[in-house]
Parts: structure tokens; sequence; C-alpha cells
């Protein structure tokens, strides 16, 4: 009866997943497909191809302040810093910063960025913001994927002659791009369609927010401000929105499942650090 | 007795509070198999760790006294510890390749040290696999990954992957642990053939595998070295009542 109950349940979230999926494709394929978007300025003289390629510049211009201090940092906790309190404490300040809500790194990136710092340009301070947001998240994902790596590998290469660094160069680190690779395009996807930072950035009189031409925010902005506004570019920016995440999601199910696990000779082995 | 290779003088090593070799004086010849005999926990691993210094990997670890290789004392201060690691090579008591291309796992080494020229490679990679008997087996599917090898193609494969940075000294830590008896056959001619050639140091609990492979056996307990001989005098005279009742089973 567990069991029953269980099923059912599964198929009904099953079920409301691609009821939502299912209508935003219905209603949004329609207008994407006809192109039209192409042509007609949708919100502040942007088309909404221009305002995708806009945020896809701004998402990359994240992962790019990002991505080397993130997986700098990861390398660093897991096969450097010196195994103590002090180590395990940063970690979990870490985990603590990744789970913070968005909103938050919103309401820092404003009041640190724009008060204090004085920035003027809405993208700078946005651009800035959501790469800080990124920050935890991509020194998790690096920390977790060499955690993994077998210990034994380090003290093979270390036993062949390999300094420490050559050791994470040539050892560690190439048997721990898949999983780093997933972690991070996951941890990509997560933050592609997140709104809320940039609300409390744009909100801010002096930034002239009115002018940011980002996907989720112009959704926002066109339902919140615009209640009768064309309900076609609305769901085609949606979906638009969804097909940017779910790319990255997918991208990281084909490395994931590509990955051959060798069947013969497997045997456990102890992940971690070389001491 | 040959020149001594390795000499161990006073070596003590501890892990926190634990001592698990209490000054080792050892002098091990060269170009001769030297078998380290002895019971679980009798320290046969630290005292081959210890030997090229991976021991200070080990949680808590701390050496003191003297290895000389070569004359030099590897504990000294302004020594390269990786030369060390590359003159004295080790293989682990469990053979992990790494995930990656037979030719990659045996061409590490080599890249390490900064042979980049792909012919240059090709050459140690074949000559390496042909040195433990694995170019015959795997020459045709160089490129497919180590891991699907079997455990004593691993083990040969982890063999050649030392060999391929020219040691002088290889440290052999339980060979037989995870093998089939035709692997372990296997493992052992290999040793027999490379002690022409290097310094071969084997840690070892299997009294007849010791003496079929080696020139000399030390015998370790509870941390102390208790007798050092060639194979056949251990076999024939033990001169320590503990050495005697180990090689015929008695030891508890």
């Amino acid at each position: 009866m567990a069991c029953f109950c269980i099923t059912l349940l599964s198929y009904l979230v099953a079920g409301v997943g691609v009821a939502v999926v299912g209508y935003l494709v219905l209603r949004g394929l329609g207008p994407l497909g006809r192109g039209f978007f192409r042509a007609t300025p949708v919100y502040g003289g942007n088309t909404l191809i221009q305002i995708w390629f806009q945020t896809v510049r701004i998402f990359l211009g994240a992962i790019c302040i990002a991505l080397p201090l993130g997986i700098g940092a990861g390398i660093y906790l897991s096969e450097y810093a010196p195994d103590s309190r002090m180590m395990h404490n940063t970690i979990d300040s870490i985990i603590g910063l990744a789970e913070v809500p968005p909103i938050v790194y919103g309401l820092f990136g404003w009041g640190a960025f724009s008060l204090y710092r004085g920035l003027e340009q809405v993208l700078t301070v946005v651009l800035l913001t959501s790469g800080i947001w990124l920050l935890p998240r991509i020194v998790l994902e690096t920390y977790a994927a060499l955690q993994q790596v077998p210990v034994s590998y380090r003290r093979e290469s270390l036993a062949l002659g390999a300094s420490p660094w050559q050791t994470t160069w040539r050892a560690v680190l190439p048997s721990a791009r898949r999983q780093l690779a997933i972690g991070i395009l996951q941890g990509m996807a997560r933050v592609s369609g997140e709104v809320a930072p940039i609300i409390v950035i744009a909100a801010e009189p002096g930034l002239g927010g009115d002018s940011l031409t980002i996907l989720p925010y112009y959704l926002y902005r066109s339902i919140i401000e615009f209640p009768l506004g064309s309900r076609e570019a609305q769901f085609a920016a949606a979906l638009l929105l969804f097909a940017t995440s779910l790319f990255l999601h997918l991208i990281a199910m084909l490395i994931e499942i590509t990955h051959v696990t060798p069947v013969l000779g497997t045997e456990y082995q102890e992940g971690g650090r070389w001491w | 007795m040959t020149d001594a290779k390795l000499v161990a003088r006073d070596l003590s090593v501890y892990y926190g509070s634990f001592q698990a070799l209490a000054s080792i004086n050892l002098a091990i010849p060269s170009d001769a198999a030297t078998a380290i005999i002895g019971h679980t926990n009798a320290g046969k691993s630290s005292f081959l760790r210890s030997l090229c210094r991976m021991n200070e990997l080990w949680d808590g670890a701390r050496t003191e006294g003297q290895v000389l290789l070569g004359g030099e004392n590897i504990y000294g201060p302004g020594i390269d510890v990786t030369e060390v690691r590359r003159r004295v090579g080790l293989l682990a008591r469990r053979p992990s390749p790494f995930p990656r291309s037979i030719y990659e796992n045996v061409a590490y080494g080599p890249r390490l040290h900064g042979v980049k020229q792909r012919s240059t490679l090709d050459d140690i990679v074949k000559k390496s696999l042909k040195q433990v008997a694995l170019w015959k087996e795997v020459k045709d599917r160089l490129q497919t990954s180590a891991l699907m090898l079997s455990p004593g193609q691993k083990a040969r494969l982890c063999i050649a992957r030392a060999l391929a940075v020219e040691p002088e000294v290889l440290l052999i830590d339980d060979p037989a642990s995870s093998l089939d008896p035709i692997s372990t056959a296997k493992i052992e001619d290999l040793i027999l053939e490379l002690k022409e050639d290097y310094t071969i140091v084997l840690a070892t609990h299997d009294m007849q595998q010791a003496g079929r492979v080696s020139d000399y056996i030390a015998f370790l307990a509870e941390g102390s070295l208790v007798e050092f001989g060639s194979t056949s005098d251990i076999f024939a005279r033990p001169k320590d009542r503990r050495t005697e009742d180990y090689i015929t089973g008695r030891f508890n």
C-alpha cells in the first residue's frame, strides 16, 4: 500500500512537472518558432534575441570571474590546506554561503559595489554580484570532485617522483574533470535563471535598472509592471530561459552518461587527501 | 655480499605516539633481491615506505635516523624528495593504475621528468612493457583504459610504470596480496629477471615466496630487526629462535 502511494505521488509530481513544461512549450514554442521576436522590440527597444544574447554575455562574464577563483580555492582546500579545524570551519562556512538565498547576494552586491564602491553601471554591479554568488558553489563542486579521486592516485604519482603540484595537475585534476564539469554545469544551470539578486540591484534608482536587459529580469518586469502586455512574448521569453537552463543540465547529463565505468577489477578505493 | 645500495641507520618510524619501527640498522645489497619478512603489523610496509620518503605522506608519521642511498642521507637537508622517489620506486600493495590508457600510464613518469618527444616516449613505453612481459598482451590496445586489465596485468603495468622512470631501487610491497597463483608466479619470475639490473626490496609474509625470489632475508618482528642474512642461511641456520619459529610456521 505504502509502495503504491509513493508510486502514485511520484507520478503526480512528475505529472505536474510535465504539465508545466508542456504548457510552456505549447504557449511559447509558437512565438519562438515564428521568429517574430527577432524583429519586434519587446523591451527597452531590444528584441528577445538581443536580450538573450545580453543574458548569456553577463552570465559568461560572471563565470569568468567565479571559475578561476572557485576552482583555485577548491583545489587549495582539497589538496593543500592543512587538515585543521580552521580548514573544516572554512568549508562549513562556504557550504553556508552556498545556501544563502540569492536575494541576500543581491543586497550584498548592491551595498558593496553600488553604495560603498560607488559603481554606477548596473551591468558591472550585476556581473560582480553574480560572480560572487556563483563562487561558493564552484568551490564546493571542485572540492567534492577532487575528494572523490582515490588517494592512491596521488600516492602513485608522488612515488614516481612527481611534485605535489604535478600530482594535482596531471593525476588528480584529469581524474576529476568529468565530475568537475558536471558539478559546475549544474551549478551554472541553477544560477542561469535566477532573478532575485538582479531585482535588488535594479531597484536602486541611481543605477538605471530600467535599462537592464536580462532575460529573467525582463520576464519579471513585463509580468509585474505590464500585466496586460504581450503574453506571447512572455511565454517565448520563459521558454527561452527554461531551454537555456535545460541545455546546461543536458550537457551535464551527457557527460555523466558517457562515462564508462570499468567492470573488471573495480575495487573500492578510499578518496581524499594524500596525507 | 655485494656493495650496499641502501643503508638504514637507526631508522625509527612513529605514527603519533605509536612506534612502528625501532632503530633498524640494515644494509641492503645492490643488484639483488632482499625480502623483508614478518607477520602483519611487523613494520614491513613502514620500512619500505621510509626507504623512499613516502612514509611522510601518512597521517602523523615521523621518521628518525638515516637512510643512505648511494652514501647520501635521503633525510638530510637540501635533498630533493622528488629525485629520491624517482630513484627509489615504490610499488604499493594494491596496484592502482591511473584511469587512462595503458600507454599514458607508462608514459606518465617520463613525461613528469621532461620527456616530450613522442618517439622517445614510444620507445620507453615499449621497453618498459617488454621488461614486465606485458608487451605481447597489450601492444594492439595501448590506447584502451588500463582499468580494463586483469589484476595480474595491472600489477605488471604498475611495475612497468615504475621502471619507465629508470629507478635504481624497486620497493615491492606484498606483490601477491591480491593476485591468483598464476599471476603471482608471473610476478615472481619478473622479480627474478629484474634483480639482475635493479636492487629489489620485497615485503612479504609468504616464506615460500621469499625463498623462491630473494637472495637475502631480513626478519622483522614488532618493528625491530630480528635477523638478516642470505636466504640459504636464514632457512638452513636461523640464529634467532623467533626466526626459526616463523620459518617453521610456529610463530604466534
